[in-house]
């Protein structure tokens, strides 16, 4: 038993705004992925499933019955299986009934009594096909222990299904199981307990103790905790309005370093789910876990406050508020604003930061707040590149979800990018980047910032980034928001690998590919097969939230829009943003080595665009090499852009296009140890092979 | 707060659910007769799991006043989150609390 979820990272990593999308959780050896789900703000427990018409989600999903106008679920599943026997016996007796009646009478035709009867009869007859037919559907799925939505959108077809007890386990446990109660009840009053200041405080062996808390996206119930090294670290989650979920964390009490948590996260098979992610305790780790938090993890042993801040920028919300102050002081604030140059740039880091993983799905964010923060992060983010690689290794392991982030979450990976950069080149680019501009800037600082930390922290990392991206989006939308550093920087380098190995193989996938699968694999959605992103109703990627028609239509938007998302958190990216944020974010691990700031920003743009940027991207000569000091140095964008983006973005395309396909990259996007089977439309269930 | 305990705690909630949802000789009766009566019967008596998810509450209230309150913490009851995770709110000692909710698995584990 434990007390963390046990979520792969490899598919949190595009986690769109703060909230991975997806969360693993482990059941009878199957992986199963839950979903977050934007409108109820939780993480969809598994078989759990979001009912358009009844606009909530509902536990152990079947259907929704036109004929009884309610959803059918757990509790009512056993009465409705009930009712579609007794029904079926019920018309059964009145057509026999009624033809002994008419055979009896067969003299009397014409007769009244035998009249009615025969219509009787002819009504019972004709709706006894489809009843009898639904009523044997349902004895199949109750004999098999599945939903009516599992069975349609084709989610055991491999014959592994997590859920069955057996076949006559499962008619037992229709039958004769213990009903539930309600879960919405009122409010009770609930026990006073007393709490004394004087904490009994377990002895920390040494600060390297991990604590995982997984959020199963209660934020309404999070409030911001102050305590950064407390091991209680329980984090607290901001006091914004309700965020999305935050990944898992893995709280390193002890500072573990960037480094060691690297190297341990990647030596794992999968990374943390994409909200773990280790923060110092000086950090606090906020739940929502940005997908900064990997680069801060990176930062820790340099400098907390610098990589806080730089962080923090990025991240920002989850921390307390006070890193967030210290260092978006020293950041930028000026730099960055092309965004949104919030007053509270600075102050806002540690709420904008929030309120940017708040606002991944949540409406009532302000935008304003949201994209101030990342402006700032973006723009501390430059200053502090300035002077920790680390800093930039950090950032770019947020960068590299920063493209599947929205837009809101990309002002922050924008700035991430900037950090890593670390070069003024951003500080120059963001002012006056047109918004236009702006989101060419960002993939290109993105990616350049992506490639920098890699790059001076790890050169192998640096591909990782890319793979991450490539991977994520194939499987699912998901996408990290608050990943923490040490997550991040695994998923990068995972990602690097996967994104090395899509390149070769998914070299000349259409890039549209990338959309279709954003949106047909995150959804959980039952009820929505082969529903490619596009519809996104209830299914749309929680974090997002308005994204999510995004893959559909962000396409269009980014269009029209030409931001690049992934850096900013304007109001507008943010739909955008989701979807560039999936392009980006692929576009940007490759370009991350490239280390051109501008670059990177620019390959990422351009590979969400896919065939908005391609003809960008084009130009640009693969041959580039990636270097760090790219990032440094002032390049132009566009011309850095062009180096980094083409050869990777070749890459990226073929990556994202995989996405498109959710079997296909599913299995390719995990390690390869799991076999992902997905049903149409449907969840994506990882069986470990 | 120590690991141990926390996972035994969870772990007994764990086992506290599991015989909630047992699939037995009692629930069948009940439901039954629940469906005999047409289910006017729940007006008078609860069902077991009502029974047991009392007995969870009480168990929480009681580690919480024993163990939790001790350190700054509060277990929250699943049930009152929707099952969905076993949420711990944080003491800060400054007025605002914080609250974590943990991985929801308990309860994921105990449904299947």
């Amino acid at each position: 038993m434990c007390v963390c979820v046990v979520a792969d990272e490899d598919e949190d990593k595009d986690d769109d705004f703060r909230a991975p999308l997806y969360k693993n959780v482990d059941i009878k050896g199957i992986q199963v992925r839950m979903k977050w789900c934007a409108t109820c703000h939780f993480y969809r427990p598994p078989r759990c499933s979001h009912c358009s018409v009844c606009d909530n989600c509902v536990e152990d999903f079947d259907h929704h019955c036109p004929w009884v106008n309610n959803c059918i679920g757990r509790r009512n599943y056993r009465y409705f299986f009930l009712f579609l026997l007794s029904l079926s016996i019920h018309m059964v007796g009145v057509f026999s009934f009624g033809l002994i009646f008419v055979l009896h009478h067969r003299e009397k035709l014409g007769g009244l009594h035998t009249t009615v009867t025969m219509v009787v009869m002819c009504i019972a007859g004709l709706f006894f096909i489809p009843v009898m037919g639904l009523t044997g559907f349902h004895m199949v799925l109750v004999a098999r222990g599945r939903t009516t939505n599992e069975q349609v959108t084709g989610k055991f077809r491999g014959g592994v299904n997590p859920f069955t007890k057996g076949c006559c386990g499962n008619v037992e446990y229709v039958l004769c199981s213990p009903l539930a109660p309600r879960y919405v009840l009122d409010p009770r009053k609930r026990p006073r307990i007393k709490i004394q200041p004087p904490f009994i405080r377990p002895d920390l062996s040494d600060q390297q103790i991990t604590i995982k808390v997984s959020n199963n996206g209660m934020h309404s119930t999070i409030i911001n905790s102050k305590s950064k090294n407390s091991i209680d670290g329980l984090d607290s989650k901001e006091t914004q309005p309700p965020l999305p979920p935050k990944a898992d964390r893995y709280n390193q009490l002890k500072g573990q370093l960037t480094s060691s948590e690297e190297s341990s996260v990647s030596g794992k098979t999968h990374p943390s789910t994409p909200a773990m992610y280790r923060f110092r305790p000086s950090f606090g780790t906020m739940p929502k876990v940005h997908y900064h938090t990997a680069g801060e993890k990176i930062i820790l042993p340099d400098d907390r406050k610098n990589s806080a801040i730089m962080e923090e920028g990025v991240r920002g919300h989850d921390y307390r508020s006070e890193p967030n102050l210290d260092l978006p002081e020293y950041a930028n604030a000026p730099l960055h604003r092309t965004f949104q140059s919030s007053p509270h740039q600075l102050d806002f880091d540690p709420v904008s930061n929030r309120a940017l993983s708040l606002k991944q799905g949540h409406r009532r964010l302000e935008k304003g707040q949201l994209q101030a923060v990342p402006p700032q992060s973006v723009t501390t983010t430059p200053y502090k590149g300035v002077f920790s690689p680390n800093t930039l290794s950090n950032r770019n392991g947020s960068l590299s979800y920063d493209s599947l982030l929205n837009p809101s979450i990309s002002p922050a990976s924008a700035n991430e990018c900037i950090a890593h950069s670390g070069m003024p080149s951003v500080g120059f680019h963001s002012p006056y980047l047109p918004t236009k501009m702006c989101h060419i800037r960002e993939s290109e600082i993105h990616r350049q910032q992506v490639a920098q930390t890699y790059s001076p922290v790890m050169p192998p990392r640096g591909m990782g980034r890319q793979s991450p991206h490539l991977r994520d989006r194939e499987p699912s939308p998901v996408r990290y928001d608050n990943l923490s550093q040490t997550i991040m920087a695994s998923i990068q380098e995972r990602k690097e690998m996967e994104e090395r190995e899509k390149r070769q193989m998914l070299h000349g996938r259409s890039q549209t590919h990338i959309y279709a699968q954003d949106s047909g694999v995150f959804d959980a959605g039952y009820g929505l097969p082969a529903n490619v992103g596009f519809s996104d109703g209830p299914r749309g990627p929680g974090s997002r939230g308005p994204t999510p028609p995004a893959y559909g239509g962000s396409r269009d938007n980014l269009m029209g829009v030409g931001l690049v998302n992934y850096g900013q958190r304007t109001p507008v990216l943010r739909h955008t943003g989701s979807t560039l944020g999936r392009a980006p974010r692929t576009s940007s691990t490759s370009l991350h080595t490239d280390h051109s700031s501008t670059n990177s920003s620019q390959g990422r743009a351009p590979s969400h665009e896919g065939s908005y940027r391609s003809p960008v991207h084009k130009p640009h000569s693969p041959a580039m090499p990636r270097s760090p000091s790219y990032s440094h140095q002032k390049l132009s964008y566009i011309s850095a852009h062009d180096r980094t983006d083409s050869p990777r973005l070749g890459g990226q395309r073929e990556a994202m296009k995989v996405n498109g396909q959710m079997d296909c990259h599913l299995s390719p996007s995990r390690h390869g140890k799991v076999k992902k089977v997905t049903g149409v439309g449907g969840t994506t269930y990882e069986i470990s092979v | 707060i120590e690991k141990a305990l926390l996972e035994q705690t969870v772990k007994t909630l764990n086992s506290y659910y599991v015989e909630a949802e047992k699939v037995g000789g009692q629930s069948y009766l009940e439901g039954c007769l629940a469906c005999a009566t047409a289910y006017i019967v729940f007006l008078c008596m609860e069902t077991r799991y009502e029974k047991v998810l009392k007995k969870i509450s009480g168990y929480i209230q009681e580690q919480n006043e024993k163990i939790y309150a001790p350190r700054g913490l509060l277990l929250t009851d699943p049930i009152e989150r929707g099952m969905r995770v076993l949420e711990i709110s944080v003491f800060e000692g400054r007025g605002s609390s914080g609250s974590s909710p943990s991985s929801s698995m308990s309860s994921c584990s105990t449904a299947q």
